[in-house]
C-alpha cells in the first residue's frame, strides 16, 4: 500500500495531480455547486502548489469583488441562491469538501486493491480512479520539476502544519473585522494590505490570488465571473433539458450510485416526514377539489371534434411532457445524421405512435396538452420539494394572517394552481409563471422582516422554480381556427425544410431552442414583481444583450433593498439550524436529501406505523414485510452494483433505494425466488396434457402405487371378506323381512327398502397428485391412503361403517406403530454397538421388539385371520342362503299361473314389485324360477306376504308335531249324556253337573233359534265343551304363568286354617 | 396358625395340583401359601374385569362370556373350556335323566378327557345327543350378522376347527398326562387320579366364594357355570405356575451340578452312578416360594406385543395385572 502514501503524507503536489485528474473526468460536477467547482478550476488552473496547500488546508478566504457592476451584482444575488458568502466559512468547508473527496478516492483505491480478486467489486468508475492514483507515482516525479521551480519563485516557505492552531485565532478575529465592514466591501478590501500575486490574465477566469499578513491566500473573484457563468451554465442547463433530459438523468443516477458512500444519520426523517404529511393531506385535497372540476373537463372533451393532430403547426417540441418518448428522441438525436427522414416525416411519426394521449390532450386548443404536460410536472416538483415547499401548499387561512388580505391582493398557491391548471385556466406558459412566481414574491412582500424564517423557503422555491420553468415549452394555446390559418405558411415551410434535407438537426435544434430559452426568461423577467433585469454578461450570449441594454427606472432602489433582505436571509438562515446545515451541506447530501425525501418519508411512515403514541411497540400492527425487490436491491447493494432505484429509472418518480433504512435488509435472500402462480398453472396444464396424452384421454386409467391392484395379494382377501360380508348381510336382510312377513299380517313397505349397500372400489389418489410435480411422499396423500387402508381392514373385521373419528384415532395409531417400526430399524442399523447385526438380524430383532416374534407370526396371522376367516364367511353365506330358500319355499310352493288368475285383484294394485326391484328374493340365484316355472322374476309383494304369513300361521302346530315326532295327536271325543255312566266314579258327580249346564244351554239356544226345546233322545245330548259355555258359566281355571310355575296359593295362618281329616280328603273331591 | 388356618384353606388342594403337574415331593407350606394368595389375586382380577365388561355390556352379574372373553386371546385354552363346558351341560342333562351317570361323572372331572374306555356304547350314544347344546360365543362370526340360521342336526355333527383344535390340544395334554404316570405303581396312579379331580370349587362352591370375597366384588351372585369356570381357571394357574416353577428349578440344578463340576469337585461325578441303597437324592428338593416368586414375574411379565404401540413415547408403561 505504498501507493497510498501520497494520502499519508498528505502530499500536497500529488493531491494536486489527482486532482487535475479528476476534475478532467468532471468528477467534481457531481458533489459540487457549480460556484464551488469554478473556485475550484481556477485553483487548479493556477497550477501553484503553494496555493493549492493553503486551499487545501483552508487557509483562504473567499473575497467577491464586487466593484465591477454593482447594480448587476444585486440583481444577480437576487436571482442566484447559489452565490458564496465571501469569507474563509465557504472556503473552508470547500476545502475540506475537496479534501473528503480526494481522501474517499484513497479509501476506494484501497479496497479496491485489497479485494481485486472479486470482480464484483471492481466497479468502472473505482476502476479509472484506480489507475489514476496508480499512475499518481509516476506523474508527480515528472511534474516535481516544476513544482520546485515554483516553490523558487514564491517567496514563502511551505507552511508547517502547526501554524493552522494560530490562523484559528486570526481567523476570529479577522470574521469580526469583517462583521463590522459587513456594510461596505469595497471598505475591507482596502483596509487589508494585499499582496498580490498575479495569475495568468485570462480574461474568462479573472480570479485573483493574493496573501493577506495572516499567512492566508486570499481569493478574489469579481462576481461576474459568478454570473457569467452562471449564464453559461443556465445556457447548458436549459439546452439539456429541452433537447434531452437523459443527460440530467445520468447526473442524477451518478449522484445516486453516490449514495452509499455517503454516511447518512437519521436526524432529518422526522422533519421530511412531517412535511411529506402535509404535502399529502394538501394533494387530498386537491384530489377532493379536482373531482368537481372534471365534470367540466368531461364536457369539453366530448363536445370537442375530432381532429387530425398532424394539422398542427408545431415544432417537434415534446417539450418535459412526453415522457415517454424520451429516451427514442434522444436516441433519435444522436444519430439524427443517419436517418433518412426530415424533420416533418419524424413529427409526424411520432405524432402517430404517441397513441396514449395524455389527460390533457384536446384537439379543440391546439398544444395544450404539451404545455399542460410540462406544467404539471413543474407544479408537482415544487410540491414535492418538501424541504422548502410545505408553507406554499395551501392559501393563506385568515386565522394565520389576519391582515393578509390587505397586505397581499392577489394571493397564490401551488393548489390553488393546480386547480386552475386542471380547470384549464391558463392559455399561455406566461400565465402559469406568472402565477408561480407570484406565491414566492408574495411570501417576500407580506414577509418584509428580514429576519423571517419563510422568506429563506421562499428564495428557495424561487430558485427551484427559476430552474425548472425552461423545461415548459413556450406554447401558447390557440384555438383550432387560428391553426388552420397557419396552415398554409407552415406548409411553406416544410417545403423549405424539404429542400434542406438533411442539415445536422443538432445545430438547428440547439438555436432553436436557445431562442425558446431566452423568451423563457424575458417571461421570468417581467413576471416578477420588481421587474429586475437580467444580469448583464455582455459577451456571453448575443440573444441577452439586448435584454441587458434595457434600462430599469426602478431598479436602484429596490435592489438596494433587496440587498438588504438578502443578508438578512443570510442571519435567517443562522437561526433556522435544519436549514443552515442544509446550505452547508454538500452537493451531493441536498441530491442526496431531495432525491431521497419521499423514499426517507415512506420508511418512516412504515416504522412510525408501528408504534403508538407512547413509543410502545403495537402488537396489532402489521409487520413490515421484506419485498423481493427490495431484497435484490440489497444485494445489488452488497456487491457495489449500481442501485439507483427500485425501477432503475429514476423518472419513474420512483424511490431509490437507502440501505439503512431497509428494516428487512440484511436478510439472506432465499435461493429459490420460487415460481409464480401462472408459471405453475402453465407447468402443471402441460403435466396434465402429457398424462391425459398417456392416458387416452382418461385419467382413472394410470394407477397410482396406491391403488392396490384388487385381484391378487392380500388385498384381494380383504376384498373378498368384505363382499362377503356384504352379500350375506343382504341375505340377513331378506330373512328378516319374511320373519315380519311370518309374524305380522302388514308390512309396511318402509321395512320393505333393502339396505344399501355399495360395493366396494378401490379408490385411487385423486388424478391431479399423480402428476409428475406433486409429490407423493407428502404427509397428507400418505395419511389418506392408510386411513383408506385402515377403513378397509375395519370394513373386514365387520363394520360396516365407522365414525370418522374412530378411523382417524385408528390411523393415527397405526402411524405411531409404524413409525416405530422404522425408527427401532434404524436404530438398529446405526448403532455404534460392536457386535454388528447383519441386516437379517437386524430385520428379526426390530419385528420382534414390535411385538412379532417371528415371520412366521405374520403368515400365521394372514392364514387363521383372513384366509380362514374367508372360509368360514363363505360357509356362513351358503348356510344362511338354503335358510332363506327355506323360508321362502311355503311361499312359492304350488306357484304357478292360476295362483295368480285367482289373485288377480292383488296382482293388479300391487305395484311394489316394480320397488323392489329384479330379483329383489333372488329366485334366480337359488334357482327357484326353473324350480316353479315362474314367468317373471318379480312377485307381487302381497301375494309373497299372505301365503307367507297363512303359511306360517297354520305351521306353527306342525312344526310342534315336529318336535315330537312319535307322538300324534290325540282328538277327544265329546261326550254324551249316555256315556256319564261309564266314566270313573269319581268324576260322575262332575259329568252330571255338567249335564245338566249343557241341557239349559241346549234349550236356551234352542229358544232362540226358535225351535223344539226337547232335548235329543236315547240321552244323546251332546255334552257342552266349557269353551262353548258362555263366559260367566265356565269353569275357573288355574292360571299358569310363564315360568310354568305353580305358584303355590297364599298359606293362611294355620290358627285360621280348617284341617279336614285326612280320610275325607279324597272323598270330598 | 389359627389365623393361617383362616386364611389359607387350600393348601391340600394345591399340593395335589401341583402332584399332577409335576411336582413330586412335599411341598412346604409357604410355597403353597404363596400360590394360594396368587391364585386368590388372580381370581379377584378376573372378577373385576369381567364385572367390567358385563357393566358395559348393560348387565350386572357376570355371565359365562365374561369370563371367556378375558382368556379369549389363548385359544388352546378357551377351546378346553368350552369343551369342559359342554360336557358339564351334558353331565346336566344326564343327571336329570338319572341312571348311568354316575360314570358320567367320573369322565367329566378329567376335563372329559375320559370319554375313552370306560363308557359303554350306550352311554356314548346319548353323548352324542346331548352333546348338540354347543357352546356358542358371541364373538363368532356367525354372531356379526342380524339373523342365524337355524342349524340343522347334520350341522351340528360337523367338527368344527375350534373342536379340533381343542381335541389336539387335549390329546397333546393327555400324552404329557401319560408321560407322568408312565412309571407309576398302581397305587400311585390311583393317587394321581384322584389329585387330577382336586378343584378349588367343585362341591366347595360356598368356600370359594367366601375365599374370593366374591360377595364383595360382585353386585349380583354369579351363575353357577361362572363358579365352575373359575374352578377350572384356578386349576389352570396352579398348573402353569408349577410347571413354570418346576422349569426354574431344573435350570438352577443344572447351574449348580455345573459349578461342582466346574469346582472339581469328584463327589459330583461320582454321583452319576446311583446304587440301590444310596441316600435320597439331594437334588431333589421341593420348589420353594422363591421359584414360584420367580414363575410369577416371568409369567406376568409384558412381551413386546403389548408394549410395541408405547415404544419411543418414553413415560411409564403401566399395565394390568395379566391372567395367566
Amino acid at each position: 500500500m505504498e501507493k497510498l502514501s501520497t494520502f499519508r503524507s498528505n502530499d500536497s503536489a500529488k493531491l494536486l495531480h489527482l486532482a487535475k485528474e479528476l476534475e478532467k473526468t468532471n468528477f467534481f460536477e457531481t458533489f459540487l455547486n457549480e460556484n464551488e467547482i469554478r473556485i475550484l478550476k481556477s485553483v487548479l488552473n493556477e497550477n501553484d502548489s503553494d496555493l493549492w496547500k493553503n486551499f487545501i488546508e483552508g487557509n483562504c478566504v473567499l473575497r467577491i469583488n464586487k466593484d465591477e457592476n454593482r447594480m448587476s451584482m444585486d440583481s444577480a444575488q437576487k436571482d442566484d441562491e447559489d452565490m458564496i458568502e465571501e469569507g474563509r466559512k465557504p472556503v473552508k468547508l470547500l476545502a475540506s469538501h475537496v479534501r473528503y473527496l480526494l481522501w474517499e478516492k484513497a479509501v476506494d483505491y484501497y479496497f479496491t486493491s485489497a479485494n481485486l480478486d472479486h470482480s464484483i467489486y471492481s466497479i468502472e468508475e473505482v476502476s479509472n480512479d484506480y489507475s489514476i492514483v496508480n499512475s499518481l507515482d509516476n506523474a508527480v516525479a515528472e511534474e516535481k520539476t516544476n513544482s520546485d521551480d515554483m516553490d523558487g519563485v514564491e517567496t514563502q516557505p511551505k507552511q508547517p502544519v502547526r501554524e493552522e492552531d494560530d490562523d484559528y485565532d486570526d481567523d476570529e478575529e479577522d470574521e469580526e473585522e469583517e462583521d463590522n465592514s459587513a456594510d461596505n466591501e469595497a471598505k475591507t478590501d482596502s483596509t487589508q494590505t494585499e499582496q498580490n500575486i498575479e495569475s495568468k490574465d485570462d480574461k474568462s477566469c479573472p480570479v485573483k490570488f493574493s496573501k493577506n499578513d495572516n499567512q492566508e491566500v486570499v481569493i478574489e473573484i469579481p462576481i461576474s465571473f459568478f454570473r457569467k457563468e452562471t449564464n453559461e451554465q443556465d445556457n447548458s442547463v436549459l439546452n439539456e433539458a429541452s433537447t434531452s433530459e437523459s443527460g440530467k438523468v445520468d447526473m442524477q443516477e451518478n449522484l445516486i450510485k453516490e449514495f452509499n458512500k455517503v454516511y447518512h444519520n437519521f436526524e432529518y426523517d422526522r422533519e421530511t416526514l412531517i412535511k411529506r404529511r402535509r404535502l399529502e393531506k394538501s394533494d387530498m385535497q386537491l384530489e377532493n377539489s379536482s373531482n368537481r372540476t372534471t365534470d367540466g373537463n368531461l364536457n369539453g372533451d366530448t363536445t370537442s371534434e375530432p381532429q387530425d393532430i398532424n394539422n398542427s403547426a408545431m415544432s417537434i417540441n415534446f417539450g418535459a411532457g412526453t415522457h415517454s418518448l424520451q429516451h427514442l428522441m434522444s436516441n433519435i438525436q444522436q444519430k439524427r445524421d443517419e436517418i433518412p427522414l426530415n424533420d416533418y416525416e419524424l413529427r409526424t411519426l411520432f405524432l402517430d405512435v404517441r397513441k396514449n394521449r395524455g389527460k390533457w390532450a384536446n384537439d379543440e386548443r391546439v398544444g395544450q396538452e404539451e404545455l399542460y404536460d410540462a406544467c404539471e410536472k413543474v407544479v408537482l416538483d415544487l410540491r414535492g420539494y418538501t424541504e422548502h415547499s410545505t408553507p406554499f401548499l395551501n392559501k393563506v387561512s385568515k386565522r394565520e394572517a389576519p391582515n393578509y388580505s390587505l397586505i397581499i391582493k392577489r394571493p397564490m398557491d401551488l393548489n390553488t394552481v393546480m386547480k386552475k391548471l386542471k380547470g384549464l385556466q391558463y392559455n399561455s406558459k406566461k400565465e402559469f409563471v406568472d402565477d408561480i412566481m407570484l406565491i414566492w414574491s408574495n411570501c417576500l412582500t407580506y414577509n418584509a422582516d428580514p429576519k423571517h424564517f419563510l422568506r429563506a423557503h421562499a428564495i428557495a422555491m424561487q430558485k427551484r422554480s427559476l430552474k425548472l420553468i425552461p423545461t415548459i415549452p413556450d406554447i401558447t394555446i390557440r384555438s383550432k381556427a387560428e391553426v388552420d390559418k397557419e396552415e398554409e405558411l407552415e406548409n411553406d415551410d416544410k417545403s423549405d425544410s424539404q429542400g434542406t434535407g438533411k442539415t445536422s438537426k443538432k445545430g438547428r435544434k440547439r438555436t432553436k431552442d436557445e431562442n425558446v430559452v431566452v423568451k423563457d426568461e424575458e417571461q421570468v423577467d417581467s413576471s416578477e414583481d420588481k421587474s429586475a433585469s437580467q444580469t448583464p454578461a455582455v459577451a456571453n450570449s448575443k440573444n441577452t444583450a439586448s435584454n441587458v441594454e434595457e434600462p430599469k427606472p426602478s431598479d436602484t432602489t429596490e435592489a438596494s433593498h433587496d440587498y438588504e433582505e438578502e443578508e438578512a436571509d443570510t442571519e435567517v438562515r443562522d437561526e433556522n439550524d435544519g436549514d443552515q446545515e442544509e446550505e452547508d451541506d454538500g452537493l451531493d447530501i441536498q441530491a442526496w436529501k431531495v432525491l431521497t425525501a419521499k423514499s426517507r418519508a415512506n420508511y418512516c411512515a412504515q416504522r412510525a406505523a408501528l408504534f403508538d403514541e407512547n413509543n410502545k411497540l403495537r402488537s396489532d400492527a402489521e409487520a413490515i414485510v421484506r419485498k423481493s425487490a427490495a431484497m435484490t436491491n440489497f444485494n445489488h447493494y452488497l456487491m457495489n452494483s449500481e442501485v439507483v432505484s427500485k425501477t432503475s429509472n429514476l423518472l419513474e418518480n420512483d424511490e431509490p433505494y437507502l440501505l439503512e433504512y431497509d428494516i428487512a435488509g440484511g436478510v439472506p435472500g432465499l435461493a429459490y425466488e420460487g415460481v409464480d402462480r401462472e408459471e405453475e398453472e402453465r407447468l402443471e396444464q402441460r403435466l396434465v396434457d402429457i398424462y391425459l396424452q398417456q392416458a387416452n384421454g382418461d385419467p382413472s386409467r394410470i394407477k397410482s402405487p396406491f391403488a392396490l391392484p384388487t385381484n391378487r395379494g392380500l388385498n384381494k382377501a380383504y376384498f373378498e371378506n368384505i363382499s362377503e360380508m356384504q352379500e350375506i348381510r343382504r341375505i340377513c336382510f331378506k330373512i328378516s323381512l319374511i320373519r315380519q312377513m311370518q309374524t305380522q299380517s302388514f308390512v309396511h313397505h318402509t321395512q320393505m327398502k333393502p339396505p344399501e349397500i355399495e360395493e366396494l372400489k378401490e379408490i385411487d389418489i385423486k388424478a391431479a397428485s399423480n402428476l409428475p410435480n406433486h409429490d407423493f411422499y407428502t404427509k397428507e396423500i400418505q395419511y389418506s391412503v392408510l386411513r383408506k387402508n385402515i377403513a378397509k381392514i375395519v370394513m373386514q373385521t365387520g363394520f360396516e361403517t365407522t365414525e370418522p373419528v374412530a378411523i382417524n384415532t385408528l390411523t393415527q395409531v397405526a402411524e405411531k406403530y409404524l413409525s416405530n417400526l422404522i425408527k427401532s430399524l434404524k436404530l438398529h442399523t446405526e448403532s455404534n454397538s460392536r457386535n454388528k447385526l447383519t441386516s437379517r438380524e437386524i430385520l428379526l430383532l426390530t419385528l420382534l421388539e414390535n411385538g412379532i416374534e417371528k415371520p412366521d407370526d405374520l403368515h400365521t396371522f394372514v392364514t387363521e385371520r383372513i384366509l380362514k376367516q374367508q372360509e368360514k364367511l363363505k360357509d356362513l353365506r351358503s348356510k344362511l342362503s338354503a335358510f332363506l330358500k327355506e323360508l321362502l319355499r311355503p311361499g312359492l310352493e304350488n306357484f304357478n299361473e292360476r295362483s295368480f288368475e285367482d289373485n288377480s285383484e292383488q296382482f293388479i294394485t300391487g305395484d311394489f314389485s316394480s320397488d323392489l326391484g329384479d330379483d329383489f328374493f333372488g329366485f334366480k340365484e337359488l334357482g327357484l324360477d326353473k324350480e316353479y316355472n315362474m314367468l317373471s322374476s318379480s312377485i307381487p309383494i302381497y301375494l309373497l306376504h299372505s301365503r307367507l304369513h297363512n303359511r306360517f300361521s297354520s305351521s306353527v302346530g306342525s312344526s310342534k308335531n315336529n318336535k315330537y315326532e312319535d307322538l300324534h295327536e290325540y282328538p277327544t271325543k265329546n261326550l254324551h249324556a249316555y256315556d256319564i255312566e261309564n266314566q270313573i266314579g269319581i268324576l260322575r258327580p262332575f259329568y252330571s253337573k255338567h249335564f245338566e249346564k249343557s241341557k239349559a244351554h241346549y234349550i236356551k239356544t234352542q229358544k232362540k233359534k226358535g225351535e223344539s226345546t226337547e232335548l235329543p233322545e236315547n240321552n244323546a245330548l251332546l255334552l257342552i265343551e266349557d269353551d262353548e259355555l258362555p263366559q260367566k258359566q265356565r269353569n275357573i281355571r288355574p292360571r299358569l304363568p310363564p315360568t310354568g310355575k305353580i305358584s303355590s296359593v297364599k298359606k293362611k295362618p294355620l290358627s285360621s286354617a280348617f284341617v279336614l281329616p285326612e280320610s275325607s280328603d279324597i272323598s270330598v273331591q | 396358625m389359627s389365623v393361617q388356618d383362616n386364611k389359607y384353606k387350600y393348601r391340600a388342594e394345591i399340593q395335589q395340583m401341583m402332584f399332577v403337574s409335576g411336582e413330586v415331593n412335599d411341598t412346604p407350606r409357604e410355597t403353597t401359601s404363596l400360590i394360594e394368595d396368587i391364585v386368590r389375586g388372580q381370581v379377584i382380577e378376573i372378577l373385576l374385569q369381567a364385572t367390567r365388561s358385563a357393566s358395559s355390556r348393560g348387565t350386572k352379574s357376570i355371565a359365562p362370556e365374561d369370563v371367556i372373553f378375558l382368556i379369549r386371546h389363548d385359544k388352546a385354552k378357551v377351546n378346553r373350556l368350552r369343551t369342559y363346558l359342554s360336557w358339564k351341560d351334558v353331565r346336566k342333562n344326564a343327571k336329570d335323566e338319572g341312571g348311568g351317570t354316575e360314570s358320567l361323572i367320573e369322565g367329566d372331572a378329567a376335563s372329559g378327557a375320559a370319554a375313552s374306555g370306560s363308557q359303554g356304547n350306550d352311554s356314548s350314544k346319548s353323548l352324542t345327543k346331548y352333546k348338540k347344546s354347543k357352546i356358542r360365543l358371541p364373538w363368532e362370526i356367525q354372531f356379526m350378522f342380524s339373523e342365524q340360521h337355524l342349524e340343522t342336526p347334520e350341522e351340528a355333527e360337523q367338527v368344527d376347527d375350534d373342536e379340533k383344535a381343542a381335541t389336539v390340544a387335549s390329546l397333546k395334554r393327555l400324552k404329557m398326562a401319560d408321560d407322568r404316570t408312565k412309571n407309576m405303581t398302581k397305587e400311585e396312579y390311583v393317587h394321581w387320579s384322584e389329585c387330577r379331580q382336586a378343584s378349588f370349587t367343585f362341591r366347595k362352591a360356598k368356600r370359594f366364594k367366601e375365599w374370593a370375597q366374591i360377595n364383595q366384588l360382585c353386585d349380583s351372585r354369579p351363575n353357577d357355570d361362572v363358579i365352575d369356570i373359575l374352578g377350572f381357571l384356578t386349576f389352570e394357574i396352579v398348573c402353569s405356575l408349577t410347571e413354570e416353577a418346576m422349569n426354574i428349578k431344573s435350570a438352577e440344578d443344572k447351574l449348580i451340578q455345573k459349578s461342582l463340576i466346574k469346582e472339581g469337585n469328584e463327589e459330583a461325578k461320582r454321583r452319576k452312578r446311583k446304587y440301590l441303597f444310596d441316600k435320597p437324592d439331594d437334588l431333589a428338593k421341593p420348589i420353594m416360594p422363591y421359584h414360584i416368586e420367580e414363575a410369577w414375574r416371568r409369567l406376568q411379565s409384558i412381551d413386546f406385543k403389548h408394549k410395541a404401540v408405547r415404544s419411543f413415547s418414553g413415560g411409564m408403561l403401566k399395565s394390568r395385572t395379566r391372567l395367566i
